[in-house]
């Protein structure tokens, strides 16, 4: 009986579970338990991340945050950065990717240099934009006072209509070279002939990007956003370390809510709930992401 | 519908020259192929007809218009690539037609020869498919029909058949020529394998290192190589060559082979045979002979391959060698003596620069 049992379990095709099962323990233990707690804390009442503290509330943390303005705001606000910096990063990503396709001279060291704003911590990038807007000493409002743009300095980070654009300018350069090596990866694994054939077909520079670039970059597209929308939306440390949610909450996206809910405003359980909220949009697009990868797979 | 002309075209690729003043002239409606091994320049020689690359000097004329400055577009060539180059997010029907979109032809003016050109090639079922949803032989055919859709002066082919299996070559060999002759257009034909080049071509263009080393029509350059490199280039199997030397006798030239085997040369009409220092000839040109025939070779064989019809056997004799094609069914085993003698009109002389030795 004994024996049969220890066969069946060591049969080949349960190796692969086997060598996994570390793997998945260890997961659980600093992944899925702690999700599970965060859940979990979205139904008590708590100010401290113990819920044996709190009051079983069932879904009332969820109650108030539907009719809670300020989620809504947030809600919004996470859409825009979204949207924004993803579409922004992904224009440079794609300008610096195409230059750099083509044969330069130096253009190893140019792609070295290209490469290096990922390479710096979040926060001293921040650190860095700050100095760089500062309405007093600031670089940039000295450049756009001297060449015209604007009669007086700004302070950039202090206007609610201006902070979002200074921050997705910071999240673009920051993330473009990302979007650089998976573009440039893309780009170089369409065949020199195709364009050589749409070149004697008779397209221009135009539709040669248009017939031959884009559809061949589609694959790595359809990942690419999904990343950077993924990583808009996680992203905490440089929105926290530049304006902190502010101001008037112009930049508090939901990660940025749950943060401050949590822990300059005490509401654990509350925050808890919100970022529930956000770990389900996380999921929707993670399942986007995972269909996509199988249907690009399938395609090549 | 227009000639071709190649006039002292040279191009480097830093310090690499790959074509040395290359002058060709094809005629309007010729099929004319480019031919030789890799890295003879062949392929460079049809990318600057393309206008894919620029001649570093000389001039290329189309039509009898010079087209050096014209981008690939303006040049009304036509290119099937060697991978057939197909855009492989659009499907059949939007492949072919894209040549004539990008010259601004409407869509109903599109839909309409896209269907003309799809029932030539046989493709009128496969027009929705995608090119990955395609057998490698319909995917040439497709790349043919982005070719001819617009009806260009000249159709440039850079070898298009060599990601075939042999059967499939051999029939789109076949469909290729007889595409060009109901089209009459001017086609030049990249490839490194000489049986293509001598099955399907009006005029043949040898290569070797970047220079044209013969220019003919096919049998020409078969039956009257100018030099041992073209007699050894083109035909299957490959011309015997066998070295040696002459030696003056009372009864007139011997020919001694390097391995010593002594032959006395026949009487075929050549003034000089004095510079000889090689005799080709093809194995298909060698018979079995008697013992004791004067002009044949005493060899030991070595292989004997059996091909249905024929019987090819290589036999040596020190460091000459002779592969023979000998008709019909033969018991030889290796190793036994045999007897051979070359058919003395199709004989082949080489002075010792490797030019032949001519009348």
């Amino acid at each position: 009986m004994k024996r049969v049992l220890v066969r069946r379990l060591s049969h080949p095709e349960l190796l692969p579970l086997w060598l996994l099962t570390p793997a998945a323990i260890v997961m659980s233990v600093i992944l899925i338990w702690p999700i599970a707690q965060g859940i979990l804390l979205g139904f008590f009442n708590t100010r401290i991340l113990n819920y044996n503290a709190g009051r079983y509330i069932g879904l009332a943390n969820y109650e108030v945050l539907l009719s809670d303005p300020f989620f809504w705001n947030s809600l919004k606000v996470t859409v825009y950065y979204g949207i924004a910096s993803m579409s922004c990063t992904y224009a440079l990503g794609l300008s610096f990717a195409l230059l750099l396709n083509r044969s330069l001279p130096l253009r190893g060291m140019i792609r070295t240099i290209f490469i290096l704003p990922w390479a710096v911590p979040e926060v001293v990038a921040v650190l860095i934009f700050i100095w760089m807007l500062d309405a007093q000493y600031g670089v940039i409002n000295y450049f756009f006072v001297e060449a015209g743009f604007l009669d007086a300095p700004v302070a950039w980070l202090a206007r609610a209509d201006l902070a979002m654009p200074a921050l997705v300018l910071i999240t673009s350069w920051h993330q473009f070279p990302l979007a650089l090596l998976i573009l440039l990866a893309g780009l170089q694994t369409i065949p020199r002939e195709e364009y050589e054939a749409a070149m004697v077909d008779g397209a221009g520079a135009l539709s040669r990007f248009i017939h031959v670039t884009l559809p061949g970059l589609r694959a790595v597209n359809v990942i690419l956003i999904l990343i950077l929308i993924l990583n808009s939306f996680r992203r905490v440390t440089m929105i926290y370390a530049m304006t902190g949610g502010g101001p008037a909450r112009a930049t508090e996206t939901l990660s940025i809510l749950t943060y401050n809910t949590a822990f300059t405003y005490q509401k654990i359980g509350y925050a808890a709930a919100i970022g529930t909220v956000l770990l389900l949009i996380l999921l929707a697009f993670s399942l986007v992401y995972f269909f996509a990868i199988i249907h690009v797979r399938r395609d090549a | 519908m227009a000639g071709v002309q190649f006039v002292e075209i040279s191009k480097s690729f830093g310090q690499v020259q790959a074509v040395s003043e290359v002058n060709v002239e094809i005629e309007d409606g010729e099929f004319a192929v480019l031919v030789g091994p890799s890295g003879c320049g062949k392929s460079t020689l049809l990318r600057m007809l393309a206008g894919l690359e620029r001649a570093t000097s000389g001039s290329i004329k189309v039509g009898g218009k010079v087209v050096d400055d014209l981008p690939p577009k303006d040049r009304d060539v036509a290119m099937v690539f060697q991978n057939y180059a197909l855009y492989p997010q659009k499907t059949v029907a939007a492949n072919m037609g894209f040549p004539l979109r990008m010259r601004g032809a409407g869509r109903l003016e599109t839909d309409r020869r896209v269907l003309e050109t799809a029932r030539i090639l046989g493709l009128e079922d496969l027009l929705k498919r995608y090119p990955k949803q395609l057998s490698g032989g319909q995917r040439q055919r497709v790349a043919m029909g982005r070719a001819i859709i617009r009806n260009p002066s000249v159709f440039l082919f850079d070898e298009p058949l060599s990601n075939l299996d042999a059967k499939l070559r051999v029939r789109m060999r076949a469909e290729i020529k007889e595409l060009q002759q109901r089209l009459g257009t001017t086609t030049v034909y990249v490839t490194h394998d000489q049986i293509e080049a001598i099955t399907m071509s009006d005029k043949i263009v040898v290569m070797r290192n970047g220079r044209v080393e013969q220019v003919g029509s096919p049998l020409d350059v078969f039956d009257s190589p100018v030099n041992r490199f073209v007699a050894g280039f083109i035909g299957s199997p490959a011309m015997n060559f066998l070295e040696g030397r002459i030696r003056s006798t009372d009864d007139g030239p011997e020919f001694i082979t390097a391995g010593g085997l002594t032959w006395k040369l026949p009487d075929v009409g050549l003034r000089d045979l004095s510079r000889c220092a090689s005799i080709g000839m093809r194995p298909e040109h060698i018979e079995l002979a008697a013992e004791g025939e004067s002009d044949a070779f005493s060899l030991r064989i070595s292989v004997v391959e059996p091909t249905g019809a024929d019987t090819m056997i290589i036999a040596r004799n020190g460091s000459d060698e002779l592969s023979a094609l000998i008709k019909g069914r033969h018991a030889f085993v290796p190793g036994n003596s045999i007897h051979l003698k070359p058919l003395l009109g199709m004989l082949h002389f080489f002075a010792r620069d490797e030019k032949a030795i001519r009348t």
